[in-house]
């Protein structure tokens, strides 16, 4: 508890603070709770914000099942239908699925891994607002009477200016791609929240079965999620300023967005998947005493979920007239998924088997989420097989198919998790009289509303229909599917008086309610705002039922590291990402706007290109990166060492490449990958799809090709440098270095576009796409120049000491991964100049 | 390297050997059967073959060697295991039919 | 929006008139009760589990998670892979029809190398012959489907696909756009009729031929306000105009259905439709000629009826 000699230069103390610990975590009151960057306030903003787009949501889906309630119903017309069942699919899978549940990883994954906080708080502020301005953007777009109505899945050319003129795609496009940004930014976040920040000796293998399903699925957004983002920023290049990527005309094709969409939309519906079944397997062995069943056989289904769900995307193309051949491997691929998922369902069958199952409101969901879930699994292998999709696709025995997975897969357990967590956001019980009756009305509700939709589907009604003939066999269907949809909402509604009047009136919650074995019951769920006086050593995968010194103390008091506060400043335990071992301290923000103020440069910046108003554009790009810059503005915090207690002196945020910064980089490494891999995947599509476009295109030059590729190598090459340099504390050479390094990354911007130049982006798909390569490699070579002036600019005004080379330990990172970028884009520049393009 | 680190890979590394495999046949697949028509069908049958057996094998090693030590034995072998199943799955599409067109 | 094409003919992917939905058909039941066996037997194991019977054993997992999916999947795909190589395998066509998707109607080409026979909205299939219909976009995505005789295929801008179809039953079946095309998707449809083979030939002759002469005086009439009111800019009808923008109306009086299979073709559908078409049908690209005189539109109609 003690705290070391403190040097005098040490820049990263708070002088002046209340040194207490409820005084250092406090969170702010009244407005300035908006400028909070606690991972409770953050996530609960997630959670509360996903559900009110659920309800509006919700309120279309009542519209539509409305209008289709009777054949030639006049309740809606067609534009205003196509707009509402548009909007449906948007904010059901962009707006809530995804948000919510990153919402209530944000909120438990600290909490149940021993952590403080997350790892980037500020980072989750930003997504937060990122996610709200987009959303707003989104919804907005009905104000304007310019509401998306080509669909949630925007096929081009629909989408196009020539077929969809005005605003309403573009709405869509810049909104959702503003929105994605907080799930990317959540994604990269929750990895580094549990690789880097666990309770000592949790190692992956005592890990709570949650995180494991949090880490995977953030895996998955981080690769998933940027296909989508390329396929809108080109998509919207082409509505905007009319670059042909998929003019069949021009050498593009519409199916490349197909192909970019399902990249990412079939990965997505797994990612909305495994957190639910995350919190399933979580609520699970609550209610029934025992733990998971078959722990190593969950990990394993899990893992593999993750890979084999990047490949089925061409399993929404089978009669897009794909070769047989291509068919044949998504169909394989896509019944083989059923293994792993049937691994998980029989794990969790086991573990009711293992214990005396408590028939609480939770445990009926899960029941309700298993029946209605395996039953769409089901239906999903029927939909594998090529020949019965030709027939059931895009007929309502998908919409039965696709609500029987998301809804089983997602939405039961997302109700059974409010009422098993309600007392962490309440600090009260909900009814278990009525959680029964919500049950059973969407439990009914749902199965009336869908099941008889396979049968619509088979007797051959089409999907996204604003009417249908009478007399076709689909009258009574649609009728008794309406009715339904009511009760499912008459279940909704019941559980939000639930929750609304449990707030008031609700039994107030003891301590560890449910007798769960997870450490986020460790503390009484009314809410203190804070995690973890002291970070407890971890031995088991449920701390709570096998260390019974955990509960039979108060909480405050329980033993662990990191007690009290050094330094005034807000911290958290540092951990090697496999053993789960102490490895330093890390530091965490205080509470501040400067997030919040670089969403709101972003809303800027994305409202004026919807308004065409482009010296506003500027104004919001401008005030993003002045609040980008004074966020990473500030004094390092390494370089030191403090006692943490229970026997450890560690180091303050590690140099290594284990610390967090460092993990958090490559992960964005990831992403970036990701994106120039879906340009390079739209390169090779259109050079192989279309080989007489490619003979037409024009060369691109030879020799600042071959530059670039040394470029590139010499970007890496002194980024490396420059780390070697700080790290071995040679203040000028890592200064020098660089600004070499920002050098060598301005010099490839200009070859790279001097390899281009003689191509004309408008006159070709293959020339748009080369041009959207460099121009994407420009971006990451202007950011790093950016960022390695940024580094020396810091160093030269002291704000980095001797010790404090984290910074340009990442920017090596980031210059390799950028350099490698260059490097394969001027090969693929080569390979066009020599010929083997055409 | 720990153990527990080399469990860890041991349940990833089967993973991306699928990605690799499935990647690859999707390569190979759409090089012989695009307007392009890069390679027959034979190359694709030899090539599709060789990567399949290789993959396969590199998944099995997972199964029938599992790293030895800590807790997650059972992950990195059932890993290996689903992942090996499914590289013959994917590869099966590609004996069944005699040409692109089925 | 009241229509009544119900009395058009089947929807529905059960009542099988074509190869390719009578071997799926095969594969959904199979595949169906397959899947409801599969569903009643892990409820039962959640039963058992619920009252601890067989606690928590691995070999559940094992034989639930692994051994019995592998299964199941394997004979699932390799019996769909012989239903697959049986639907869609290389047979050689007896004929070839384009269709080409428009928002929202269809274009139809009998034989389109060879005589181009030009049609729309209708296509008509000879029984127990394979055709190969080759699928094409001038606009948007649109898919052609036909439940009662096949699966769908999508027509898709700058590419063109192809769907052999085997009708197995004589009759009128309704198809209809299944990849939504923009406002007026779901008034997007079709009839497909199967008629016997050795009635082909003729029914082919017949299209090809000009458009039949106006006889009585009011079809005069009507033809004159055709080829003066602005229709021919967009309308085909043989032997008077060649415009390629709008459906084939040569033989319109011989369809059965108005408005890409949407209504009834009957008078008074046909004239609500040529003066009022923008409320019949949203998006559609034909302005509404609510100017021509009661006389006119009669005689129009009456001219249009007439070509059958």
């Amino acid at each position: 508890m003690s705290v070391t000699d403190t040097p005098t230069a040490y820049s990263g103390a708070r002088k002046g603070e209340d040194k207490s610990f409820e005084g250092v975590w406090d969170t702010p009151p009244g407005i300035r709770k908006l400028s909070s960057v606690s991972h409770r306030v953050v996530g609960r903003r997630f959670i509360y914000t996903g559900f009110v787009f659920f309800l509006i949501a919700g309120v279309l889906a009542l519209m539509v099942r409305t209008q289709l309630i009777v054949p030639g119903n006049t309740f809606l017309d067609l534009e205003t239908y196509n707009q509402v069942f548009t909007m449906h699919g948007t904010l059901m899978m962009f707006l809530f699925a995804i948000p919510i549940l990153e919402g209530f990883a944000v909120y438990l994954i600290p909490l149940m891994l021993g952590a403080r906080d997350l790892v980037f708080p500020r980072l989750g502020q930003f997504g937060y607002y990122c996610y709200l301005f987009g959303g707003i953007i989104v919804l907005s777009s009905f104000l304007f009477d310019a509401a998306p109505d080509s669909g949630w899945f925007m096929y081009v050319p629909l989408t196009t200016q020539a077929h969809t003129p005005g605003l309403s795609a573009d709405f869509w496009l810049i909104g959702i791609t503003f929105a994605e940004i907080a799930s990317v930014t959540a994604a990269v976040e929750l990895i580094v929240a549990v690789l880097c920040a666990r309770a000592p000796g949790m190692s992956l293998t005592k890990m709570p079965i949650f995180a494991w399903y949090i880490l995977i699925t953030a895996f998955m957004i981080a690769i998933g999620f940027p296909p989508l983002i390329i396929g809108s920023i080109l998509l919207e290049a082409e509505r905007l300023i009319g670059l042909p990527f998929f003019d069949p005309m021009l050498g593009g094709d519409p199916l490349l967005w197909q192909h970019l969409f399902w990249l990412f939309g079939h990965p997505e519906v797994y990612i909305i998947f495994l957190p639910a079944a995350g919190m399933v397997a979580t609520m699970l062995p609550t209610f029934v005493g025992k733990p998971l069943f078959g722990y190593g056989f969950a990990v394993a289904a899990v893992v593999s979920m993750g890979f084999i769900s990047f490949g089925l995307w061409a399993h929404h193309m089978f009669a897009t007239g794909l070769p047989i051949l291509s068919l044949s491997l998504f169909s394989a691929a896509s019944t083989m998924v059923a293994v792993p998922t049937a691994i998980q369902v029989f794990c969790f069958i086991a573990t009711l088997a293992s214990g005396r199952p408590k028939l609480t409101t939770p445990m009926l969901f899960i029941l309700g989420f298993l029946s209605i879930f395996v039953l769409g699994g089901l239906t999903g292998v029927m939909l594998a097989s090529v020949p019965f999709n030709w027939q059931a696709h895009d007929s309502y025995f998908v919409v039965a198919h696709l609500h029987y997975v998301l809804i089983g897969g997602m939405v039961f357990p997302l109700i059974g998790a409010f009422y098993y967590w309600a007392p962490h956001f309440t600090g009260r019980m909900m009814s278990e009289r009525l959680g029964r009756w919500v049950f059973g009305l969407m439990f009914v509700g749902f199965n009336t509303t869908f099941l008889l939709m396979h049968l619509t589907g088979m007797r051959g009604m089409p999907r996204r229909v604003a009417t249908y003939a009478e007399g076709l066999g689909w009258d009574r269907l649609n009728m008794l599917s309406s009715i339904g949809s009511y009760i499912l909402a008459a279940g909704i509604a019941l559980f939000v008086f639930d929750f609304f009047r449990s707030r008031r009136h609700g039994p107030p919650a003891p301590r560890n309610p449910w007798g769960a074995g997870t450490l986020e019951w460790l503390y009484p769920p009314v809410t203190p705002g804070f995690n973890f006086h002291a970070i407890p050593q971890v031995e088991s995968r449920e701390p709570l039922w096998d260390q019974p010194r955990l509960l039979d103390q108060e909480a405050h008091e329980v033993e662990g590291v990191m007690r009290g506060i050094r330094d005034g400043r807000r911290e958290t335990l540092g951990s090697d990402p496999v053993s789960g071992a102490p490895l330093y301290i890390l530091r965490l923000p205080h509470p501040t706007w400067i997030p919040m103020i670089a969403a709101a440069g972003l809303a800027i910046l994305f409202g004026a290109t919807l308004a065409s108003a482009y010296w506003l554009c500027a104004v919001g790009a401008a005030i993003a990166l002045v609040a980008f810059t004074l966020w990473a503005w500030e004094p390092s915090d390494s370089g030191v060492t403090r006692d943490a207690g229970m026997g450890h002196e560690l180091p303050v945020n590690l140099v290594d490449r284990r610390a967090h910064m460092h993990v958090a980089l490559v992960g964005t490494m990831l992403v970036l990958m990701a994106l120039f891999a879906s340009l390079i995947f739209g390169l090779l599509y259109l050079w192989n799809i279309r080989p007489e476009a490619a003979e037409t295109l024009t060369r691109p030059a030879l020799l600042p090709a071959v530059a670039a590729v040394v470029l590139g190598l010499a970007v890496a090459l002194f980024g490396q440098f420059t780390r070697r340099a700080a790290v071995a504390d040679r203040f000028a050479g890592a200064t020098v270095l660089s600004l070499v390094t920002a050098l060598a990354a301005l010099l490839s911007v200009a070859v790279l576009g001097l390899s281009l130049l003689p191509i004309d982006p408008w006159e070709s798909a293959l020339g748009a796409t080369l041009w959207a390569i460099g121009g994407f490699v420009a971006f990451l070579l202007i950011v790093l120049a950016y960022w390695a002036l940024f580094n020396a600019a810091r160093r030269v005004s002291r704000r980095m000491g001797p010790g404090q080379s984290m910074p340009d330990f990442n920017l090596a990172t980031f210059a390799k991964g950028v350099g490698l970028m260059v490097v394969v884009s001027g090969a693929f520049f080569i390979a066009g100049a020599m010929g083997g393009v055409g | 390297m720990s153990p527990l680190t080399r469990q860890i890979f041991a349940i990833a590394r089967p993973g991306l050997v699928w990605a690799v495999h499935f990647i690859a046949i999707y390569a190979l697949i759409s090089a012989a059967c695009a307007a392009r028509a890069l390679i027959g069908h034979p190359t694709l049958l030899v090539a599709g073959g060789v990567v399949t057996a290789i993959c396969a094998a590199l998944c099995l090693w997972s199964v029938l060697a599992p790293p030895s030590g800590a807790e997650l034995k059972g992950a990195a072998f059932w890993s290996g295991l689903i992942f090996a199943l499914a590289i013959l799955a994917n590869a099966s599409a590609l004996f069944l039919f005699q040409s692109c067109g089925g | 929006m009241d229509s009544t094409l119900g009395i058009f003919g089947s929807q529905d992917t059960s009542n099988i008139a074509g190869h390719g939905a009578g071997e799926t058909l095969w594969l959904t039941v199979i595949m169906s009760a397959a899947g409801v066996a599969i569903f009643l037997l892990v409820m039962v194991f959640i039963a058992l589990a619920w009252r601890g019977r067989g606690g928590g054993r691995t070999w559940w997992i094992v034989g639930g998670g692994v051994v019995f999916p592998v299964v199941v999947i394997g004979a699932l795909f390799v019996f769909s892979t012989f239903v697959l190589q049986s639907v869609a395998g290389p047979r050689p066509p007896a004929h070839v029809i384009e269709v080409t998707g428009k928002k929202f109607w269809w274009n139809v080409v009998y034989d389109p190398e060879g005589r181009a026979i030009r049609d729309a909205n209708e296509v008509v299939l000879p029984l127990g012959e394979p055709v190969e219909i080759r699928l094409k976009s001038s606009d948007v995505i649109h898919s052609f489907w036909i439940p009662s005789i096949a699966g769908k295929m999508d027509m898709i801008p700058g590419r063109v696909n192809t769907l052999t179809v085997t009708a197995t039953r004589e009759g009128r079946f309704r198809g209809q756009c299944a990849e939504f095309c923009g406002l007026a998707h779901p008034l997007m449809a079709f009839e497909a009729v199967v008629i016997p083979p050795e009635e082909y030939e003729a029914f082919l002759a017949d299209l090809e031929g000009d458009a039949r002469d106006a006889v009585t005086p009011q079809e005069r009439r009507g033809k004159e306000v055709f080829e003066t009111s602005g229709c021919i800019a967009c309308h085909r009808v043989a032997g008077i105009s060649d415009a390629r923008i709008g459906p084939d109306l040569t033989r319109l009086g011989q369809r059965a259905a108005l408005g890409a299979g949407m209504w009834e073709m009957n008078t008074g559908n046909l004239a609500g439709w040529i003066a009022d078409v923008g409320d019949m049908k949203p998006g559609a690209e034909m302005p509404s000629y609510n100017q021509l005189s009661g006389p006119d539109l009669r005689a129009l109609v009456a001219w249009l009826e007439s070509l059958t």
